[in-house]
């Protein structure tokens, strides 16, 4: 499965709210064994609240986040979101491949 | 009726006499408030006078405005709130305070994000991608917090030039961070809670636990080397990175809400 983020959230990549909702989505896929790719294309996401909700609480979802980790496929990501969502899934002690 | 002279400076820097004005709405009906000829107003000034305006209007209050014809001319937008006035016991519709020129945006927003401000503050001053990405990061983070805890029916978003800094920030008048952190934490006092406010993993909210929010604004103000105000209750905190001084108060009057203030040097 693919998301495009911006084809799917915009104007809202921002919000907990948004982010929970993707959460979801993503946690389907890997409840299933599935890979799931995201693909951040022309998205400047800058937010905190989306990338914490959406993706580094996976980590609150699993117990063996880390090797689900492995289906979630980040494309397209901006450089400074990169940096962002490292250092809040470091903080949930998620190891994600970027 | 009271008269009140506003300070030469409208901005961030000296709030107690707005929160004074504030205060006073309380007690009088009828307001006059003087500006000099020598008035300047930053960024965060146009943003007070429309959440001042806003409470006036809110409470009834009569409002004689006394402002020179060049001030008028140099600021526009005095002239666009004067001919507000007419507007009693109601709260203006949030769009007539709307406000754009060459250095200034300004946006009054109800319960829901307003990210049409958010991309226009990052489209139209002149900034690099690692500071489009900080502006939008601090807005958008500012917003959430207000969106989510405030509790207020507006908020006032507001970025603008000043001075080679970009100014930009978010004020509401719903529920200020220590009455809000009160259902959860015990501090001693306000200023202890605002504190505590920007510590990582504070929070009030029972789903979609977060608190990151004023972490992350704090952060990007420091790599920047920029200044962060937080005003909330009676206490204010100021930090100016470039120096690394700062000064944690308290206030003569009380803050029905939160006012976060970024500046950024260009």
């Amino acid at each position: 499965m693919k998301i495009e983020i911006k084809k799917e959230f915009y104007p809202d990549y921002i919000s907990r709210e948004a982010g929970e909702k993707l959460r979801q989505k993503v946690a389907q896929q890997l409840q299933q064994g599935s890979i799931i790719e995201l693909d951040f294309a022309d998205c400047m996401i800058a937010s905190t609240s989306f990338f914490d909700e959406g993706i580094a609480k996976l980590a609150l979802e699993f117990d063996d986040v880390n090797e689900k980790a492995k289906l979630l496929k980040i494309k397209n990501l901006h450089r400074r979101d990169r940096e962002l969502l490292l250092s809040l899934c470091k903080k949930r002690i998620f190891k994600i491949f970027l | 009726m009271l008269t009140i002279d506003f300070p030469k400076e409208i901005g961030d820097s000296r709030v107690d006499s707005y929160l004074f004005i504030l205060e006073s709405f309380l007690t009088t009906k009828h307001v006059q408030l003087h500006f000099s000829t020598k008035t300047k107003i930053s960024p965060a000034g146009f943003a007070i006078l429309a959440c001042l305006f806003d409470k006036a209007c809110e409470l009834g209050i009569r409002i004689d405005w006394n402002i020179p014809q060049s001030l008028k001319r140099q600021y526009p937008y005095l002239q666009q709130l004067s001919e507000m006035n007419g507007v009693k016991q109601f709260m203006p519709s949030v769009q007539s305070y709307d406000y754009e020129d060459k250095h200034q945006l300004l946006n009054v927003g109800e319960t829901a994000f307003n990210f049409g401000f958010i991309e226009r503050c990052v489209d139209k001053f002149p900034l690099d991608e690692d500071l489009q990405f900080d502006c939008k990061l601090i807005l958008q983070e500012l917003m959430q917090n207000t969106i989510s805890h405030a509790g207020g029916e507006r908020y006032y978003a507001y970025a603008g030039l000043w001075n080679e800094e970009i100014h930009l920030g978010i004020l509401d008048m719903g529920v200020s961070i220590p009455t809000k952190l009160q259902q959860k934490y015990v501090c001693t006092d306000d200023l202890e809670y605002i504190l505590l406010a920007m510590k990582e993993g504070i929070t009030t909210r029972r789903r979609r636990v977060g608190g990151l929010g004023l972490t992350h604004f704090k952060d990007v103000l420091k790599n920047n080397a920029g200044k962060l105000t937080i005003i909330s209750g009676r206490a204010q905190v100021r930090y100016y990175f470039q120096t690394r001084k700062s000064q944690k108060s308290f206030l003569k009057c009380r803050l029905p809400g939160t006012w976060c203030c970024a500046r950024i040097p260009l």
